[in-house]
């Protein structure tokens, strides 16, 4: 089930009046109705998933008590990489087995050496990489005493199934989200609003403008002879453009459905385009995700201290695996390391915290010198993006190729699309509106200060119109972030 | 949560209101001429845009024109069942193009409007009915109403192009558009429906039950159109060929009076009241 769906629209309201009127007295009742819904949900795409949801619950519940129960380091060490062999070993199989086995096979045929394997047909199921690393933080953290382990079986499998974030994040870290399972949520008025205005935000940006990119997004990456150099710029342009609303939209709608519930989830964009350097670039991007890889691999490897050596070592680490988390190709690979080579210049002089507040914070411009930035900073990441899209790494190159070509400053055309105009002035109207808004959580947060309620609704129903006239419903579209 | 739900539910209520007014315009715009039909004919035409563009001049000859542009097999066969339980019906004319059985057709249809025709009855359970009507009045979660609606504020705020005149249009321009035209219609390597031959067999089978003469009639094309088809044919004809219907083939009857057709193969006003005459003198006793 994906949230720009009927079949969700219709799913949404029963749970919520099943989880407010008929299991509002009992918390174990509210959970267990998440597990059920959050299975629902889940095995709408495929059922037979389930049980490497349940299985993975059940391991890490276990790995959870056994660590409550025995203080000796070296049960305790086995327990926790009980839990990492089982976790990591199902995203090993389902998503890497292929990909390492070809590339094996073609290590052995360089050096002259004959192998015979056969690739396997594997299905990867929707979100492993997101729930595997969920219940990762809660049997390392469980380890490292941070985090009482739960007796709560229910509210375990809760936490790890929680349908809003379960396929594309926020990944959330157990110390944050696993003790909501254990408090009453009461119904904040204030709470669900904000969330339902968060959910029509998010969905705003995955149908109309996620969704209308990726029309010239396909045109470009999958053409790139026919196209021009201006095209394949503006290609990759749309890229950036798509990914960032497709999986910010997303993460909107996750964040405001938990909040329907009484759930608060971590925050997982933060205006990333507004960077004006790469670190800043990092720290709102995906920000679950590489604050995960921050606590849970950086730190431990040793992080910016040590040699100069050290430092360099552990950001290509972190960034190239961060990279293969987004899927088995090299492309993702070489992203990885190209923000590794961005991001050291910064990191060897000291830089990388040069610009944690937000730009131009209380102003309504920036400067020039930040206009400066951040477009430099955009275009970096537009580098790495097309490596990001690509097939392969000679499709990204090519790609490279097609762009420094004559046609260059040509005037863009997509073959057999239409509406560019109105595509770039809807990208143009909503990175203004995500300007005036990047000192909240979203654009639409605090209204009812700003504005008066017939306003207020006149605007609601303005966004509702503008999704419906403008948004892409021609093919169905799945959010980019399921693949990984 | 009493306020909340009170919210809600008021907001839904000025949804549906502007639901409603949408309604209203995609029904005069979209809906109601399609599904409006005299009933008081013996004799109909069934067909797509071809028999469309004949507009409503074949009427005086005692036939109701009742195609509709991108009519399917499966359209034309809910009509005639429709047709068969309200009207008095002797004759039914269907268009036989040879592009009419192309899968292209599956795509391309009135599926979503002539499912009034269906009588409740008919559906195998509640929920494909509720489908149905969901699709129909909630206008705002369907993509195609979206699009009417579109065309229709277009259309008040700009204004309308002017088109061209097919006659005096330049050889390689027709050329162009018959070939697109025929690109667009004839799939490569592609063979007959099987949805829509199913479809074209229950038509035959409900006239045989009913006592309706069945009629096939392929419609006049333009020159660089029957060119641009050769001789590709997914053979609707042949099927109605079989069952001994007769087909009459029209189709190279103004191969060359360009000055009748306003494109590649639709007539114009001029092409439709000389046809409209041509196949009733054809059809009628």
């Amino acid at each position: 089930m994906i949230f720009n769906s009927i079949d969700f629209a219709i799913f949404l309201p029963i749970v919520f009046i099943l989880y407010w009127f008929f299991a509002n007295k009992n918390l174990r009742t509210q959970n267990l109705l998440i597990v059920v819904a959050s299975y629902i949900f889940y095995g709408w795409w495929d059922w037979r998933f389930l049980f490497l949801i349940l299985f993975s619950s059940v391991v890490d519940y276990l790995v959870g008590v056994g660590l409550a129960k025995y203080e000796k380091q070296n049960i305790r060490k086995l327990l926790l990489v009980i839990s990492i062999v089982v976790n990591l070993g199902f995203l090993g199989f389902f998503k890497y087995y292929n990909f390492f086995l070809d590339n094996f096979v073609a290590a052995f045929s360089f050096l002259g050496i004959g192998l015979r394997a056969r690739s396997l047909s594997i299905v990867l199921p929707v979100g492993i990489s997101f729930y595997t690393f969920q219940t990762l933080s809660y049997s390392i953290d469980v380890y490292r005493k941070r985090l009482e382990p739960t007796r709560d079986f229910i509210a375990f499998c809760s936490f790890v199934s929680f349908f809003p974030q379960l396929v594309a994040g926020p990944i959330e870290r157990a110390t944050h989200l696993l003790p909501q399972f254990h408090t009453r949520r009461t119904f904040s008025y204030a709470k669900a609003v904000d969330g339902l205005r968060q959910i029509l935000w998010g969905l705003l940006k995955k149908i109309v403008i996620a969704d209308n990119c990726a029309k010239y997004v396909n045109i470009a990456f999958n053409n790139v002879e026919d196209c021009s150099g201006s095209t394949l710029v503006f290609g990759a342009l749309f890229f950036a453009i798509q990914i960032y609303c497709d999986f910010s939209g997303y993460s909107d709608i996750a964040i405001g459905t938990s909040r329907l519930f009484g759930f608060d989830l971590m925050r997982n964009f933060a205006f990333p385009y507004f960077s004006r350097d790469i670190a800043e670039f990092w720290r709102r991007w995906h920000i679950s995700l590489s604050t995960w890889f921050r606590d849970y691999l950086y730190i431990p490897l040793g992080g910016s201290r040590g040699s100069s050596f050290a430092k360099v070592r552990n950001v290509f680490i972190i960034f190239i695996i961060s990279g293969l988390w987004h899927g088995a190709n090299w492309t993702f690979v070489i992203w990885g390391a190209l923000n590794a080579l961005y991001f050291l210049p910064l990191l060897l002089f000291n830089k990388n915290r040069d610009n944690v507040d937000t730009v131009a914070s209380g102003r309504k411009l920036p400067g020039v010198r930040d206009i400066f930035d951040m477009l430099f900073t955009f275009g970096l990441v537009v580098i790495a993006w097309v490596f990001f899209r690509a097939e392969s790494i000679g499709d990204a190159l090519k790609y490279f190729s097609g762009i420094f070509s004559r046609s260059l400053l040509t005037v863009p055309y997509f073959c057999g699309a239409r509406g560019l105009n109105t595509t770039m002035i809807i990208v143009v109207v909503f990175m203004i509106v995500e300007w005036l808004g990047r000192e909240q959580q979203h654009p639409l947060v605090g209204l009812e200060e700003l504005l008066s309620k017939p306003v207020r609704w006149s605007l609601y129903i303005t966004l509702i119109l503008t999704i419906y006239f403008f948004g892409n419903f021609s093919d169905s579209i799945e959010f980019i972030y399921f693949q990984f | 949560m009493k306020k909340f739900i009170l919210n809600v539910f008021i907001f839904m209520l000025l949804l549906l209101v502007i639901n409603g007014l949408f309604f209203h315009i995609v029904y005069n715009l979209y809906l109601m001429p399609y599904e409006t039909v005299s009933v008081d004919y013996n004799t109909y035409l069934l067909s797509d845009s071809h028999g469309e563009a004949l507009g409503n001049g074949i009427e005086k000859y005692g036939i109701c024109n009742f195609s509709v542009g991108s009519d399917s097999y499966i359209d034309m066969q809910r009509k005639l069942k429709y047709l068969v339980n309200k009207a008095k019906i002797e004759r039914v004319i269907v268009g036989v193009g040879d592009h009419s059985l192309s899968p292209y057709r599956i795509k391309a249809n009135n599926l979503d409007r002539s499912v009034s025709f269906i009588s409740r009855k008919e559906y195998s359970n509640i929920f494909s009915l509720l489908g149905v009507y969901i699709k129909r009045y909630m206008v705002l979660l369907d993509p195609k109403s979206r699009d009417i609606l579109k065309v229709y504020f277009k259309s008040k705020v700009s204004k309308k192009k002017k088109g061209f005149y097919w006659p005096d249009m330049p050889d390689v321009f027709k050329k162009e558009q018959s070939l697109m035209r025929y690109k667009k219609q004839f799939l490569s390597n592609t063979n007959s429906s099987d949805a829509l031959v199913f479809a074209l067999n229950e038509i035959i089978k409900t006239c045989k039950n009913n006592n309706i003469e069945l009629i096939g009639v392929k419609f006049p094309l333009d020159k660089n159109y029957v060119k641009a088809i050769g001789d590709r044919n997914y053979g609707a004809d042949k099927i109605l060929m079989e069952n001994g219907c007769t087909v009459y083939d029209y189709k190279e009857l103004y191969i060359d009076k360009s000055s009748f057709f306003k494109d590649t193969d639709h007539l114009n006003d001029i092409g439709a009241i000389k046809f409209s005459r041509k196949l009733a003198e054809s059809v009628l006793p």
